[in-house]
């Protein structure tokens, strides 16, 4: 045992957890049980950011699905440049950016977002209107293009910051911030009635 | 206000608003969103019923959209198990598993992928403490051609003693020398007691050292220069050997397609 | 027996003695699949030759009466590899033994490829 000579460690904790980058060298080189772990540490994030980009779980856990398959077909020539969740969520974001793109465009009037999943507890009156709001945004972002729908999720639902999108979706930052003012711009409109 | 004039919500293409828009005071509306944004004080909005009133609006936006964040299933609730499963079973169809090891006697065509008998060296690493196992590749160490060996079958690996490159990560308490020896020997040992395998050579690189405890480290880093010096012609070598590898399963993925 | 069934027949019985083997988890169709490919058969031996699907191939030797046997398996963790191909490799020869009732010479090439 180490323990019995020289300088060995003396803490004797459980495994150490194993960071993505060590998973990542794994997988690369062929370890699925090591790309199993990376799904399941990601699938969660990934999942809900595909949700708010399309507005749909079951077009999302598709989207997300897609995206770890071709990871897992680009992992051997991922330099580990980048860290693997970025890199996840670049290969989801733009994943999703095709799908929307794919839809027949829609007016805001016709769409009609699936509902979100748990129901919140609070009072029922303020519930109800709350609700009734957030449905009416949901609704209102179907009307925006996917260019400015993606730019305008990743900064306001995922907090993430101009020149990183810029980087995801391959445009300038003066591009992702025209677009996001944009669809700013249309959803406060959109929203006029709430105030 | 200026704001409603771009036309109504429902309109017909998306995107359907300028790009730029003066209010009556004369400021731009995305300069003083992006204003309000980054925080950045301005004596003008604070007094400017046109600034204020499209600031009401993009915070009623806000609302509507920190509501909507809330309304969202946590993280934890997200139920990946099923979306995990289909994605491991597309995974399992397109493996990677390397290249063929030899198992056992040269007389015997027992064979071992090679990312099988990576994970079994892994997890015998692993239950070091302190120390974790990255990259693990094996290749059959040079065999003597006088030995009279028959040619081993397509694609696998000449049948012989095999020699194994492992990186490791060490948390800083180790002694480097100690660590490599302690790989070392698990290694051989799975290779024996788990797998059958003969090894002839087991090199151990640290990779990364775990931790950042300033006392130690000093220590840590002569050790780890005479090491990296132990390793620098073993590398060489093994570099050299890798490209030729590199070429080989180039050739080898281009037959599968 | 007919050039066409025999093998076919006989990868069935030997499949199912490889998975009776201890330590033998499954076998692994998908992987074979892709070993083959790598390892550089030809084609024409490819799908139509009856076992590739079960991670059992059966094969007569060109030319002569020898047969090529190819297993693949997954095995079980906590079990020694070596052994479980020596044993697997005497479930393959018991089979062609009691089966085949005549002497076959038989090449038996087993193949770890995986542990689960």
């Amino acid at each position: 045992m180490p323990g019995d000579r020289g300088r060995a460690p003396e803490e004797t904790d459980a495994p150490l957890p194993h960071e993505d980058a060590l998973l990542v060298v794994r997988a690369a080189e062929g370890d699925d049980e090591a790309f199993e772990a990376l799904v399941h540490r990601h699938a969660p994030v990934l999942l809900r950011l595909a949700t708010r980009l399309l507005g749909s779980p079951t077009e999302a856990e598709d989207a997300v699905q897609e995206a770890f398959v071709s990871a897992w077909r680009k992992l051997p020539e991922f330099r580990g440049d980048a860290r693997f969740g970025t890199w996840m969520h670049r290969i989801v974001t733009n994943r999703c950016l095709n799908v929307l793109r794919s839809r027949p465009p829609v007016t805001a009037l016709d769409s009609v977002p699936e509902p979100q999943a748990p129901e919140h507890q609070v009072s029922p009156a303020r519930a109800a209107e709350a609700h009734a709001a957030v449905r009416d945004l949901s609704r209102a972002i179907e009307g925006l293009s996917p260019e400015q729908r993606v730019c305008w999720v990743l900064r306001e639902l995922d907090g993430v910051p101009y020149e990183s999108i810029a980087e995801t979706v391959g445009i300038s930052q003066e591009a992702v911030r025209g677009r996001v003012f944009r669809a700013r711009r249309y959803l406060t409109e959109a929203m006029a009635g709430w105030r | 206000m200026a704001m409603n004039e771009g036309g109504t919500p429902g309109g017909a293409a998306f995107g359907d608003v300028p790009d730029e828009e003066t209010l009556p005071c004369g400021r731009e509306l995305a300069q003083v969103w992006e204003q309000a944004e980054t925080g950045e004080p301005d004596p003008h909005t604070a007094d400017c019923p046109h600034c204020a009133e499209a600031l009401r609006a993009l915070r009623t936006l806000e609302g509507v959209v920190a509501r909507a964040r809330a309304d969202e299933p946590q993280e934890r609730q997200w139920d990946t198990a099923a979306l995990a499963g289909r994605v491991m079973d597309v995974v399992r169809l397109e493996l990677r598993p390397g290249r063929t090891l030899a198992l056992g006697e040269p007389d015997e065509d027992a064979w071992i992928v090679e990312a099988a008998a990576a994970r079994t060296f892994r997890a015998a690493v692993d239950a070091l403490p302190g120390v974790r196992a990255g990259s693990c590749r094996i290749e059959t160490a040079v065999v003597n051609a006088a030995s009279g060996a028959s040619a081993p079958p397509a694609g696998r690996l000449p049948r012989g003693p095999a020699r194994v490159r492992i990186e490791v990560q060490v948390g800083l308490s180790w002694n480097l020398q100690l660590v490599a020896d302690e790989v070392r020997g698990r290694i051989v040992e799975a290779a024996d007691g788990e797998l059958g395998m003969r090894v002839a050579a087991v090199d151990v690189v640290v990779a990364d050292l775990l931790d950042e405890d300033e006392e130690d480290r000093e220590d840590q880093e002569d050790q780890e220069d005479q090491e990296d010096q132990e390793d620098q012609e073993d590398q060489e070598d093994q570099e050299d050997r890798e490209d030729r590898e590199a070429e080989e399963a180039d050739e080898v993925e281009g037959g599968q397609r | 027996m007919t050039e066409q069934q025999t093998p076919r027949a006989l990868a069935d019985l030997v499949g199912a003695a490889v998975l009776a083997t201890r330590g033998v988890a499954f076998l692994r169709p998908g992987l074979a699949e892709l070993l083959r490919s790598s390892v550089g058969l030809g084609a024409g031996r490819g799908t139509s030759g009856a076992a590739g699907a079960s991670g059992v191939r059966v094969q007569r030797r060109k030319g002569s009466a020898g047969l090529d046997i190819e297993v693949y398996v997954v095995l079980s963790r906590g079990h020694r590899a070596l052994d479980v191909t020596r044993a697997v490799r005497a479930a393959v020869v018991d089979v062609l033994a009691g089966e085949a009732g005549e002497k076959v010479s038989a090449q038996v090439r087993v193949t770890v490829t995986g542990v689960v």
